[in-house]
């Protein structure tokens, strides 16, 4: 037994290496927090800031909303899908975009807290809806970066806070110093030494890793994302349908009574503090709606739309958009991946409800 | 209640389509219940208990404790190897000391195991679970290496699987049988199942096809023999048609391959091909591989309208997609045409992989035989132990580093979990 305890110290290097390498190098930086406070600060200093990658998006949106100065005309909530939305579509407003990756309702409820808070108020908000918004088992928690946030607008709202609420994401980080996964990007982000810090710049479209999160809070992917093949971008699309499940999109059984709850409750408080609401539907890769539509595990795509549609017309808002590509003539080639459409396709389906 | 969980909803909505063709009223409705884990292997590892106390080779075991361990022996619970109680119920009342070789030597089997489970078998699904997600996307090359990697997938994730096992009773202190033999190197299709999944495969052999009459029976009544058992076996692999064809493919295989041992060899000695034995051998196992690999194309698609289609679209297009591939790697190796890790492997502008992990799959694909030849001759333990310690050592590092480098987290349970 001496022997073997004895000899598995020869392995010792490994583990350390693991939590080493995690700690150090820390590609998403979880273990240091001045990250997501620094891009924020370059945003309001008027610099679009490029090479952002793996970072807390919701805790950028806290360190951009709180060192704002002045109150934006437009704000646009959301998932990834509508980060493309910024200022040149609404020529002559104040556009924040404040999109977070794998967005939810209480992301928009936390993030519009945040500006409560400096008692901001917009005149219009534009609120970018997924179908997975309403999908209660679509396991994504990044939203409880801001859970004191979110729970401070539930409270406004008076809808009611789990008793358990899991403790923030953040607070699990040290789970990742031991993460294989997270070993992999950190060794990824190593070898593309230097890439790895996001740099400020006059330009909105560039050649780094990840995108360039413009001024106003949207963001232009980067100049290789941006210039993929045809080829390039159908392998993307193969990828995205062949995840098992469909991004946020498992278990998706009925429509959450809460997540409905939220929303609507949400949508009355800005209607009451008269501000113009939009509802925004980002559509889908032909091949990622198709698929959808054929699988009955996701049959529910059309029912959310369906019932956005119909909370759209019951509560008297504009909406624009839809989950089917087909709507607005989109074909493959205005899509980047799967389910992010290109800056072509934002007229077309602006056009029906706003201009 | 094997049948019950796993059968009954197949049964029931076959009966149904029946009854809907014919126009008539179908009342019973589908059970909505969840399967338990490891179900069809301890089912099978309790019926190999008491087949053999009704046999009365094995003594009846009175302590429950015992018994419920022999069912639900966790290392082996949820995908074998199926045990027999003359092998593992003794070893319960064994005591066990801590022995060094045992310890280490199960940990490197484990640690095998998960490089065969994380590095390949999880590498290779990327690339099939993209073509027999929709393979009417795809034709000649695409669904050749999707289903030869398909192939290896199976096989690293299975046997994988029972190396973590095997190796963490070892680490406990017992031994379990062995379940796979390189059946990729079979020269038939019936040492292939000599080979393969040896626990269930000689479970069917004691418990089936013996009492059937085995071989001592008419030629006839031993090739139903043989079909039912393969068919019974595909069944057991799941409650689909497409199982149930994979295990009568294989049913149809060993009784040609009966039926033609003669003649083959014949056609052998007229060609000459006997005089060199590797020539011989090599035929023989790329023929019962392709033949094997056909069976798989049954076994993983979705139905049986895309396994029709994948085998009778896997030679078209073959060599103008061949030119492809050669532009793509000789492209790369040269440093031409921009061909770069990142870049796309496609087939007639359809996508299949990267580069980069085209590459990576083809390199583990060649350690893994690289392994196998090695122990043709001697077992990989004893290999390595005849080696330099710091041979040794580069060794285990290089395992445990690839694994943690190359390994695929967090995206697929082992395929075997689900029978």
């Amino acid at each position: 037994m001496k022997k073997f305890f004895l000899k598995t110290i020869f392995l010792l290097p490994i583990p350390v290496l693991l939590v080493s390498i995690n700690y150090f190098i820390d590609p998403a930086h979880i273990f240091s927090s001045r990250f997501e406070e620094g891009i924020a600060k370059h945003m309001l200093n008027g610099m679009n800031v490029t090479n952002v990658y793996n970072y807390d998006e919701r805790l950028l949106q806290k360190h951009y909303i709180e060192g704002l100065n002045n109150e934006p005309e437009v704000v646009v909530l959301g998932s990834s899908r509508i980060m493309l939305i910024g200022s040149s579509f609404f020529p002559g407003n104040r556009l924040v975009n404040n999109g977070v990756s794998g967005g939810q309702i209480e992301d928009m409820m936390a993030i519009f807290n945040l500006y409560l808070k400096k008692d901001f108020m917009p005149k219009k908000v534009v609120l970018g809806l997924d179908p997975w918004m309403l999908n209660d088992s679509n396991g994504d928690m990044r939203w409880l970066s801001l859970k004191g946030d979110y729970i401070d607008m539930a409270r406004i709202l008076h809808v009611e806070v789990p008793n358990s609420l899991p403790i923030s994401e953040k607070n699990t980080k040290y789970g990742e110093l031991v993460s294989l996964d997270y070993f992999q990007n950190s060794l990824r982000a190593a070898l593309k030494f230097g890439a790895n810090r996001y740099s400020p710049t006059r330009q909105s479209v560039n050649d780094g890793l990840g995108y360039t999160r413009l001024t106003d809070g949207s963001i232009c992917y980067d100049k290789k994302y941006r210039g993929k093949t045809t080829a390039e971008i159908e392998l993307t699309v193969n990828s995205y349908i062949g995840l098992k499940p469909i991004y946020l999109l498992g278990g998706f059984s009925h429509l959450s009574g809460r997540e409905i709850e939220q929303l609507e409750k949400f949508i009355d408080f800005l209607i009451k503090e008269r501000i113009e609401v939009i509802l925004f539907l980002a559509p889908y890769h032909p091949k990622v709606y198709n698929f959808l539509l054929s699988d009955a595990q996701y049959k529910l795509l059309s029912g959310s739309e369906d019932y956005f549609k119909a909370l759209a017309a019951r509560k008297k808002l504009d909406i624009a958009g839809s989950f089917a590509p087909d709507k607005y003539k989109l074909d493959g080639s205005y899509f980047y991946d799967g389910m992010h459409f290109k800056e072509e396709a934002i007229p077309l389906i602006l056009k029906p409800s706003w201009d | 209640m094997l049948f019950i969980f796993k059968y009954y909803n197949f049964f029931n909505q076959n009966f149904a389509s029946i009854a809907h063709f014919f126009n008539l009223n179908y009342p019973i409705g589908v059970l909505n219940i969840i399967l338990p884990l490891g179900l069809s292997f301890h089912t099978f590892q309790s019926l190999s208990y008491v087949i053999e106390v009704y046999r009365g080779k094995q003594k009846a075991e009175r302590n429950f404790g015992i018994y419920s361990l022999y069912v639900m022996f966790y290392p082996q619970l949820v995908a074998g190897p199926i045990e027999r109680p003359q092998n593992l119920l003794h070893q319960f009342y064994e005591e066990h000391h801590f022995d060094y070789d045992r310890v280490t030597d199960g940990l490197k089997l484990m640690a095998w195991g998960m490089f065969k489970k994380v590095v390949i078998a999880d590498r290779l699904a990327e690339v099939v679970n993209l073509v027999y997600g929709t393979p009417t996307d795809y034709q000649g090359i695409p669904l050749i290496i999707a289903t030869v990697f398909f192939a290896l997938q199976i096989f690293c994730d299975f046997s994988g699987y029972a190396d973590i096992a095997i190796g963490a009773a070892k680490v406990m202190g017992f031994s379990l049988m062995r379940n796979f033999n390189q059946p990729y190197h079979a020269r038939s299709i019936l040492e292939f199942w000599r080979r393969w999944h040896i626990s269930l495969s000689t479970w069917f052999r004691d418990y089936i096809y013996i009492p059937l009459g085995g071989n001592r029976v008419t030629q006839w009544r031993q090739y139903f023999n043989i079909f039912v058992v393969f068919l019974i076996s595909g069944l057991w692999h799941g409650a689909n048609w497409t199982f149930a064809l994979w295990g009568a493919l294989h049913g149809g295989y060993a009784i040609i391959s009966i039926g033609s041992a003669e003649l083959r060899d014949r056609i052998r000695r007229a060609m000459g091909i006997h005089k060199v034995p590797v020539l011989q051998s090599a035929i023989q196992i790329l023929m019962t591989f392709s033949l094997v690999c056909v069976g798989w194309v049954f076994f993983r698609a979705k139905d049986i309208s895309d396994a029709f289609y994948i085998i009778s679209h896997l030679t078209n297009g073959l060599l103008s997609q061949g030119r492809d591939l050669i532009w793509i790697v000789g492209s790369f190796v040269a440093g031409v045409n921009g061909i770069t890790l990142d870049s796309a492997v496609s087939f007639d502008g359809k996508p299949l992989t990267t580069v980069g992990n085209f590459l990576i799959s083809i390199t583990v694909i060649f350690l893994l035989e690289t392994v196998h030849f090695i122990e043709r001759r001697t077992p990989i333990n004893l290999f390595l132990s005849n080696r330099p310690v710091y041979i040794r050592w580069a060794v285990y590092y290089s395992l445990i580093l690839s694994t943690m480098i190359f390994g695929v987290f967090n995206k697929s349970k082992f395929i075997y979990f689900q029978f």
